[in-house]
């Protein structure tokens, strides 16, 4: 038979048989290869071929030479368990079967999830209502397939997405297809929890192993590069399951007793399914977490050296208002003081005028005791001439008294009747020196120029000088006041 | 009775008159005649350069055979995948060599047959099931190109059902 073939061959585009091939020039490249695989599983198909019509010449087409959609057309008459063991073969079937693997899982969860949609709007809403209605069983089945494969694409998503790796637990999409088929020829469906228990399983299996045996080896991903963001948002429902909590879920998907087992388990799964598939993630957080954390503790340093600042500046300002009220006060004090020295300035003009005044006085009684002295030619006590005591007329020793000038302190004995009035004559007198009333003083001139002429000339007997005698009585007088 | 007929010349100039509704049942055949209006009595000729004369006699046949079936369902997502519904003529008619069943399959999807694209494609899925990749590769004479870690990759990634 090989023999008839290769002289076929040999005879290249001439018209021995009947039909020449279509591509004669492919011919004896590819004849080795066919020879080959003719030999050893076809001999029985060729005799046969033969027999019926007459053979092509030679082997034109191999199967890697067929159209991927063709080759995706005949796998797809064979399971995906099937499907995934045929990787193996070579790169060029492993690339296609991961291809197919992608996008049935794909397709399976665009298509459960507009069913669970549709099944959904379909149900009454409220919890009691549903368990009773008949599509119960049906729904519970798609809820849990629908989960089954949002959490799948949970753990191989990210990395199918970026051809790490395909999909390869292909044995997953067969039993999806078997619970839709059984879905569909079954009329009454019942224990839904059973349906899916096999799938349960084996998405279980297959999404820890992924995480033990698979993911440790494939690329890392960057998780805040842009299209990891754009990644989460082209797959809405991942957001969605990854908010819930296990609690929250079983309480959302239990529907009976018997449910309520499998679903605790699927919450414990969910728990532990998005922690490890987001490893990466979770390190990340906590090294902008510790970020943060030094970040805030540095900033509650700042905050508390900004508050004492402002404690000490609050602190200086109060200290600044009370120096400030302190000035004032001192100021209205200084004031004070300054007017009333005012004041003591106006009573000391006063006074000096009024010593200004008694000066005066003084110097005019002075001149008018000069004037009397030379008038009176036995000047009292002592004459001049004889040197006999002159004893003082009653009249002159009189206007003494007036004057405050006691008669006897000169040796010269006053008048017994006048002397008790003169005490008290003395005493008025005094006060009213005081008060320095001029006009008094002035009225009281004739009055006293003679006692004091007198008391003058008694000084200057005893001391017998006049000019210091003068002086003497006016520094007593001064003291006096 | 008279059928019209219309003639189709493969791509090694061979000129087949087969009638209409078998020529038909390829649907890029039913189109080309209905978009280009093709009269009967001019009886002009269908050129089908992508399809030579021995597979397009093969063809011929087929559809000679299955002219009266009903036309095939629409593909299902879901349907069950089944490759043991292959009649037995066909399976008779298909008992070819690797070449020619992989040509017809060719000149089914070019023609757009898709009874006989189903049939020859579960023969060549048959052909598969059940096999090792080794047994793959010799029936397919297909050579292992995968380099040592990639095939470990590969081998890895299978096993994961396996401590079931």
């Amino acid at each position: 038979m090989v023999s008839t073939r290769q002289m076929t061959i040999g005879n290249n585009g001439s018209v021995e048989s009947n039909q020449p091939p279509t591509v004669p020039t492919e011919g004896p490249a590819k004849f080795t290869r066919n020879s080959a695989a003719a030999s050893t599983s076809f001999n029985g198909t060729m005799q046969y071929c033969k027999a019926l019509s007459p053979s092509p010449p030679v082997q034109l087409i191999y199967f890697l030479d067929l159209p991927q959609e063709i080759i995706e057309k005949i796998f797809s008459y064979l399971s995906f368990k099937n499907i995934c063991q045929l990787r193996l073969v070579c790169r060029a079937i492993d690339y296609i079967c991961g291809q197919v693997l992608n996008s049935t899982f794909l397709r399976l969860q665009n298509q459960m999830l507009s069913r669970f949609q549709e099944i959904k709007a379909k149900m009454p809403r409220r919890e009691s209502a549903r368990r009773s209605h008949h599509l119960a069983c049906e729904s519970d089945i798609i809820e849990t397939l629908h989960m089954r494969l949002t959490l799948l694409q949970m753990s191989f998503g990210k990395h199918i997405e970026r051809k790490h790796c395909c999909f390869f637990p292909g044995e997953i999409l067969d039993e999806v297809y078997r619970i839709l088929h059984y879905i569909k020829v079954t009329s009454k469906l019942d224990l839904p929890y059973k349906v899916t228990d096999e799938l349960f399983d084996l998405s279980t299996m297959a999404m820890e192993y992924f995480k033990e045996k698979i993911e440790p080896n494939l690329p890392e991903i960057a998780y805040f590069s842009a299209d990891f963001l754009n990644f989460s948002g082209s797959f809405p429902y991942s957001s969605k399951y990854l908010s819930l909590d296990s609690s929250a879920l079983s309480s959302e998907v239990s529907k009976d007793s018997g449910h309520v087992s499998t679903d605790e388990l699927e919450g414990e799964d969910l728990v532990e399914t998005i922690p490890q598939s987001n490893m990466v993630l979770r390190k990340r957080i906590r090294k902008i977490k510790q970020g943060m954390k030094r970040y805030n503790s540095q900033l509650s340093l700042l905050r508390q050296d900004l508050r004492s600042c402002k404690r000490k500046t609050s602190d200086q300002q109060k200290q600044i208002s009370e120096q400030q009220k302190q000035l004032a006060d001192q100021q209205k004090q200084t004031l004070e003081y300054a007017t009333r020295l005012d004041d003591y300035d106006k009573k000391n003009e006063e006074i000096s005028r009024k010593f200004s005044t008694l000066l005066q006085e003084l110097n005019k009684c002075k001149t008018e005791l000069q004037y009397w002295r030379c008038k009176s030619p036995a000047s009292p006590p002592f004459c001049n001439n004889c040197g006999n005591a002159i004893l003082p007329q009653p009249e002159e020793l009189q206007a003494l008294m007036n004057q405050g000038v006691n008669p006897e302190g000169l040796g010269l004995e006053p008048p017994p009747e006048v002397v008790p009035v003169l005490g008290a004559n003395v005493e008025n007198n005094v006060e009213e020196e005081d008060k320095s009333d001029n006009n008094r003083n002035i009225d009281k001139k004739p009055a006293v120029e003679q006692p004091s002429t007198s008391a003058g000339s008694v000084k200057n007997i005893k001391r017998k000088s006049e000019e210091a005698k003068e002086e003497a009585t006016t520094k007593k007088d001064t003291s006096a006041f | 009775m008279e059928m019209p007929n219309i003639k189709l010349q493969s791509s090694d100039g061979e000129t087949f008159e087969v009638d209409v509704e078998i020529a038909k049942c390829s649907v890029t055949i039913k189109t080309m005649l209905e978009d280009l209006g093709m009269d009967d009595e001019e009886e002009e000729v269908v050129p089908l350069p992508n399809v030579n004369s021995a597979i397009l006699r093969k063809v011929i046949q087929w559809a000679t055979y299955h002219k009266d079936d009903p036309p095939p369902p629409e593909d299902d997502e879901n349907k069950e995948k089944r490759t043991d519904d292959i009649s037995s003529w066909d399976a008779d008619f298909l008992k070819v060599d690797q070449g020619t069943l992989f040509e017809l399959i060719l000149a089914a999807n070019y023609l757009d047959i898709k009874g006989l694209l189903d049939v020859t494609c579960k023969t060549v899925a048959n052909m598969i099931k059940g096999k090792a990749p080794e047994e793959i590769r010799k029936t397919f004479n297909i050579k292992n190109d995968f380099t040592a870690s990639e095939e470990e990759q590969v081998r890895k990634e299978n096993e994961w059902c396996e401590e079931k």
